[in-house]
């Protein structure tokens, strides 16, 4: 009985299973190929792993590859169908990974130098004690900034900025809880605005470019800004009807950020130009990722970052977003795609049908990991018969409603963190975030098909 | 397991402070409060600070100069067995000094 209890254990034990299950008996009551099942299984272990995260999120990612290599391409090539493991290998390095590595450099700089912390400070600064402009300014900040740097190591620096504020309200004051909450809520919401903001939009921007559809950084800005100012809207809004501030004056603290030296120059410099970059890069004829080489290369050339910072990159993010898209590449070679699509009962409409997965989307993102609830959902419905339009309203709304989905601690890393603080109830999050979570499902499935085609039209 | 309690190289002296400075590193610097020598310098590790009694926040701080979690399930917990951890590897050492230096330690 201890050894079930032992979650390595358990995961090795599904492993093994479906391993057994797929060589000896197949997968029975289907018609599948012999390498669709595999493709079956490798599928179903992610899933587990996944969800149960018994092992390392980015452990299943490299588990995905091997049994892709080991096990997968030479039943491909016994069954006559050409395929290198060149195929496989892609997903562990392509533009989009290398746009994010240029992502995280971006990052570890900012918060190296403090940029992050110094531009909080600015907006609180402006908002002179007003709690309503506070509030808006702490959302302000918060989404802006983790539109560039990692969610959760924002929502940290942000609520190391506030408890201070927070402290020097009367404990029985519900606008306490206005200010927390806004933190991971806004940070959450902020990665949608950019292509670097959160993994499931790497994932999403991948899938839309095997289909043709080559999003540029400010196409995709262009794309999703509109919603994220909605959002941010009603989530200021939301949270100053719920915990009304009444007629507080807040005193904003201000945290010790010392001299700035023309490294910090320099690092404001390399930001700016690689996000230009970004924004015109694809005028030139330079992919997002070719840019992302500039940042990479000039920081670490001139010592901005030292070796130490490259090792400290979140690289476990990086291949969680590889393993999504190593799936998708086992799904198409084998056709194990348009099989699961075409057996489902699919007769409604492309916006029933995007409303449905959205919806699944989101409850699976407010359970588990967002990036792995992409890397799964969206290669999947990449075999849906859909025009280019569709197909692209469709995966934008999947990765929007990955980051949107938040009623609960255990949904984001920012969630959990704020909750982990004590300073706000698991009810307070579940009410805000949930109505944050069908205000967003329905602006996206309201505004989403329309102004996507708008743009698409326009910008393509 | 080498354990040091440490003095002022200068003066002997054992009386000393630590001065927590946060900027691209988070760092201490160990002073003799008696001859104001410096004694030694340390690098925090990601994730290595925390201050007893103000628990979560030390935890965010050493956060926020960290990449980020792929995973939200495990933050409380992970944050619970810091805190636990600290204070067993504090237990043990402190055990493991009286071994080495006798009942009243220097």
């Amino acid at each position: 009985m201890e050894l079930l209890k032992n979650q390595k254990f358990l995961a090795s034990s599904v492993l093994v299973l479906m391993l057994l299950l797929v060589e000896t008996i197949g997968i029975p009551a289907t018609r599948l190929t012999h390498p669709q099942e595999i493709t079956a299984a490798i599928l179903i272990i992610a899933a587990i792993l996944w969800v149960s995260e018994w092992v390392s999120l980015f452990v299943v990612s490299f588990l995905i590859l091997a049994l892709e290599l080991v096990w997968l391409m030479p039943e491909l090539n016994a069954a006559g169908i050409s395929v290198t493991s060149q195929s496989f290998f892609s997903p562990f390095f392509s533009n989009i990974i290398l746009l994010f590595m240029g992502g995280f450099v971006l990052s570890t700089l900012m918060q190296k130098y403090g940029l992050d912390i110094r531009f909080a400070q600015f907006i609180l600064k402006q908002t002179k004690g007003n709690p309503s402009k506070t509030l808006f300014g702490i959302i302000l900040a918060c989404s802006f900034l983790s539109m560039w740097i990692s969610n959760t190591a924002t929502t940290a620096m942000m609520l190391t900025m506030v408890f201070p504020l927070v402290r020097r309200i009367p404990e029985s004051h519900v606008f306490r809880k206005a200010l927390v909450l806004a933190i991971p809520f806004a940070c959450n919401l902020g990665g949608i605005g950019t292509p670097i903001g959160t993994p499931p939009n790497a994932i999403a921007l991948s899938y839309l470019a095997e289909r043709g559809i080559n999003l540029s950084f400010s196409q995709w800005m262009l794309l999703t800004l509109p919603f994220l100012i909605i959002f941010l809207l009603v989530l200021w809004q939301g949270l100053l009807r719920m915990f009304p501030a009444g007629d507080l004056t807040l005193d904003i603290p201000q945290r010790q950020t010392g001299e700035f030296t023309l490294k910090h120059w320099a690092a404001v410099s390399v930001f700016v130009i690689t996000a230009l970059g970004w924004f015109i890069g694809s005028g030139y004829g330079l992919a997002t990722g070719t840019v992302a080489l500039f940042p990479l290369i000039f920081c670490f050339w001139f010592g901005l970052l030292d070796t130490n910072d490259f090792r400290g990159l979140p690289w476990d993010v990086l291949y969680m977003v590889s393993g999504g898209l190593a799936l998708g590449v086992a799904l198409n070679v084998t056709g194990l795609g348009s099989v699961l699509i075409s057996a489902l009962p699919l007769d409604a409409s492309p916006f029933v049908l995007m409303g449905i997965t959205a919806g699944v989307a989101a409850l699976m993102s407010t359970f588990m990991s967002n990036t792995a609830t992409a890397g799964l959902i969206i290669p999947l419905v990449m075999n849906l018969d859909f025009d280019r339009n569709y197909m692209m309203a469709l995966v934008l709304a999947l990765a929007m409603m990955c980051s949107i989905a938040m009623a609960l601690p255990v949904s984001t890393p920012p969630n959990a963190i704020a909750f982990s603080s004590r300073a706000i109830n698991s009810k307070d999050m579940m009410v805000t975030g949930g109505l944050i979570t069908v205000v967003g499902f329905i602006t996206v499935m309201a505004i989403g098909p329309t102004y996507w085609k708008l743009m698409l039209n326009i910008i393509q | 397991m080498e354990l040091h309690i440490q003095k002022c190289q200068q003066c002997g002296s054992r009386n000393l402070r630590n001065i927590l400075l946060r900027e691209m590193d988070q760092q201490v610097f160990v002073q003799c409060r008696d001859c104001s020598a410096l004694v030694a310098r340390y690098v925090l590790a990601k994730g290595g600070y925390h201050h007893v009694g103000k628990g979560f926040e030390s935890f965010l701080r050493s956060v926020e100069r960290d990449g980020g979690f792929s995973s939200a399930r495990e933050i409380q917990s992970d944050y619970d067995d810091l805190e636990q951890d600290v204070k067993q590897r504090f237990k043990e050492l402190t055990a493991q000094a009286h071994e080495k230096y006798g009942d009243n330690l220097p």
